[in-house]
């Protein structure tokens, strides 16, 4: 079932190649746009790609998050409130790729996209400089000419595995699926939950499915034991837990706890290297 | 007849344009388990017996259809008739598909129920039936509607449901339906997301379209029966719009009978301080369905306003969106003070308290009537959806703020 990595994925396939040369899974941060402020929320992401991450991901932020847990909620409110748009997002997407050469990934529910067109929003992307899009709440079933079109523009459609996902319906996903495969390893929201009994199978499911690297998500924090996933994902993504600091010092001291936050998320993306260091090696 | 035959199941409109299911991964498998269900009890004759029993003997359907003579002559025409679904068992509509769900759920396995709640109907509606039925029951509610509601969220509590006060966003419906998908998210194996209105991803718009389409198939023999005539006009309240499609959907292939739903114009549409989606019309993707959104120039949605919590949504279902894009049904808006007016005079004329969501639809009635909008002496039916005893704070509220 392995399909040729998708067109708009060079970028994204290299920085899994160097990851792997380099014997580490894959740090794929995830940070909301415009949290707490457009400036801020830039240095923010430069950080992180200071400190080594692999790819990027920039959520949009919409009013009615429903995939998402209290702390992406909380930072999505004040995001918005800040006067976050999907127009500002690119625009410090742009800010973000004249500085670092990272690949990023828009993170995004559908409407702001629907409200931007389609078509336009994926020329704005390329343009500037974005390498992949998660559409979180459209099936790979639903509006062919929705994911043609990122195609089109030569950015690369991440789609997501869950629990939940049936196997007859794996190969679909797998083949619309762009640069890497993005594997919920928890039932319920981001950042909180349970995790699956079954992910591990899921995973090797999903290896027999794409030659895609994979990466986990949804509740990973830098104490979680990775040890069983070695083998079985080529990558991990880390978003509440890097927001759940950033949010109290927000809320607790406002613009002048910057510095403080930059500290705390470049030391957060530090212990993630290290427990991804040789993670493949073995 | 376009919106009849959809492009493929769950979709609406002439192009599909409208519908569909727009989920995060985690829920796509157990929203295409539940159409899958849901498609297999449809023709299945021991399910359909078991909820035409259910709502006979539990739920306390036929409703009347009734004669409003001095409402209707109040209101400039004379032959007015209520459909009371406020006369069923919790006082709403609600009931009808809180049991066609949950039965189905009991079917599926499953041990537990979830629902969001606005006006606290919808909430009733699945407290009752969890309580009957043996299932456990939470309910989310916007911390607003809790407030303006109070009585429902008592009602709620005694009948076993743990009912959760929802803070985010503007902290009414839609937050509410956030927090239930949320929920379901993480609990999919044992819970089934009880949803109340036709919104959502596929099979809900359909699923709970049909579970209410027995008050327009009774309104539509009962009025033949009296009037030996179908009506003029049949006029509906439109939150999400299921005592809406309910009531029309009997009606769909009779081109002579005029659909109007009635949404929420709240303190006016030149104030912003509405839930007016038809009147500002925006395609969008909002809750597991394409429809119209009341949203902002960046696809962010609109915090919307309404007296009445049962409309204070930003959403449409997608079968009205079709219904309105290919002309079927026309939709219009009341306000506030049109509202309780009508709830007032309702009271006065006909000696019932409606639920401010069908007062909507009663305050319609009163100002095309008042202009003769259905020519010479026309039949006029309205879903009477629910009672207003919840509302009597709100009313009083109202009428305290207005000196009457």
């Amino acid at each position: 079932m392995a399909g040729p990595p998708g067109p708009g994925s060079p970028t994204l396939a290299r920085a899994f190649e160097a990851a792997h040369e380099a014997g580490r899974g894959a740090f794929v941060p995830y940070l909301t746009a415009g949290f707490p402020s457009t400036d801020e929320s830039e240095r923010l992401a430069v950080a992180l790609c200071e400190e080594g991450a692999d790819v990027l991901e920039l959520g949009v932020p919409f009013s009615d998050p429903l995939a998402d847990g209290a702390v992406i909620q909380s930072t999505t409110r004040i995001a918005l409130e800040a006067g976050a748009t999907l127009e500002g997002v690119l625009m410090l997407a742009s800010g973000i790729r004249a500085r670092v050469a990272t690949p990023i990934v828009l993170m995004t529910y559908l409407n702001p996209i629907v409200r931007f067109g389609v078509e336009r929003a994926c020329e704005r992307a390329a343009a500037a400089g974005v390498d992949g899009v998660i559409l979180v709440d459209l099936p790979p079933e639903e509006e062919p000419d929705t994911w043609a079109a990122f195609d089109a523009a030569g950015i690369a459609t991440i789609t997501l595995v869950a629990p939940t996902t049936t196997a007859d319906r794996l190969p679909a996903i797998a083949a619309r699926a762009r640069g890497f495969l993005y594997v919920v390893a928890r039932l319920g929201v981001t950042g909180q939950g349970n995790e699956d009994t079954e992910i591990l199978s899921t995973l090797e499911r999903c290896g027999r499915a794409t030659g895609l690297p994979r990466c986990i998500g949804f509740g990973i924090t830098p104490g979680t034991d990775l040890s069983p996933y070695r083998g079985l994902a080529e990558g991990v993504v880390a978003g509440s837990c890097l927001l759940e600091p950033l949010l109290r010092s927000h809320l607790d001291a406002g613009p002048s706890g910057a510095p403080a936050r930059e500290r705390a998320l470049r030391d957060l993306a530090g212990r993630f290297r290290a427990r991804l260091a040789g993670w493949r090696s073995a | 007849m376009t919106n009849r035959a959809p492009a493929r199941p769950g979709r609406f409109g002439s192009a599909g344009e409208f519908g569909g299911i727009y989920v995060p991964e985690t829920l796509y498998g157990p929203v295409r388990e539940l159409a899958e269900a849901y498609r297999a009890v449809r023709d299945d004759d021991a399910f359909r017996e078991e909820l035409a029993g259910e709502l006979r003997e539990f739920a306390g359907r036929p409703t009347p259809l009734q004669a409003a003579p001095r409402f209707a002559e109040a209101s400039g025409i004379r032959r007015l008739y209520l459909k009371r679904e406020d006369l069923l068992h919790t006082g709403a509509h609600k009931i009808n598909n809180a049991i066609g769900q949950a039965l189905l759920a009991r079917r599926m396995g499953k041990t537990r129920l979830v629902a969001e709640t606005g006006a606290g109907q919808h909430g009733v509606a699945t407290a009752t039936v969890a309580a009957r039925y043996g299932l456990a029951c939470v309910v989310y509610m916007g911390a607003v509607d809790m407030d303006r509601q109070r009585p429902n969220v008592e009602r709620m509590r005694l009948l076993g449901a743990d009912v959760v006060g929802v803070e985010s966003g503007s902290r009414t419906l839609k937050d509410a339906i956030n927090e239930a998908m949320r929920d379901w998210s993480a609990s999919v194996r044992t819970t089934h997301y009880l949803l109340g209105s036709v919104l959502g991803p596929h099979p809900y718009p359909t699923m709970v379209r049909d579970f209410h389409a027995v008050i327009g198939a009774e309104t539509r023999a009962q009025v033949l029966e009296r009037e030996g005539r179908l009506p003029d006009a049949v006029i509906a309240c439109v939150g999400g719009g299921s005592n809406a499609i309910g009531i029309f959907h009997a009606f769909l292939a009779d081109e002579g009978v005029a659909l109007h739903g009635v949404e929420a114009a709240g303190e006016g549409l030149s104030t912003g301080r509405h839930a007016a989606r038809f009147a500002d019309p925006a395609p969008g993707v909002l809750h597991g369905t394409r429809t119209l959104v009341l949203q902002d120039a960046g696809g962010q949605v609109r915090e919307t306003h309404s007296i009445s919590a049962g409309l204070d949504y930003p959403a449409v279902g997608p079968e009205h969106a079709a219904l309105e894009a290919s002309g079927r049904a026309r939709y219009a808006a009341a306000t506030d003070d049109e509202a309780v007016e009508a709830f007032q005079l309702l009271a006065r004329a006909e000696g019932i308290l409606p639920a401010l969501e069908s007062a909507h639809a009663l305050a319609f009635v009163r100002r095309e009537g008042a202009r003769g909008a259905w020519g010479g002496d026309p039949l006029v039916v309205v879903n009477l959806s629910g009672r207003g005893d919840k509302d009597l704070a709100v009313v009083e509220c109202w009428r305290a703020s207005r000196g009457r």
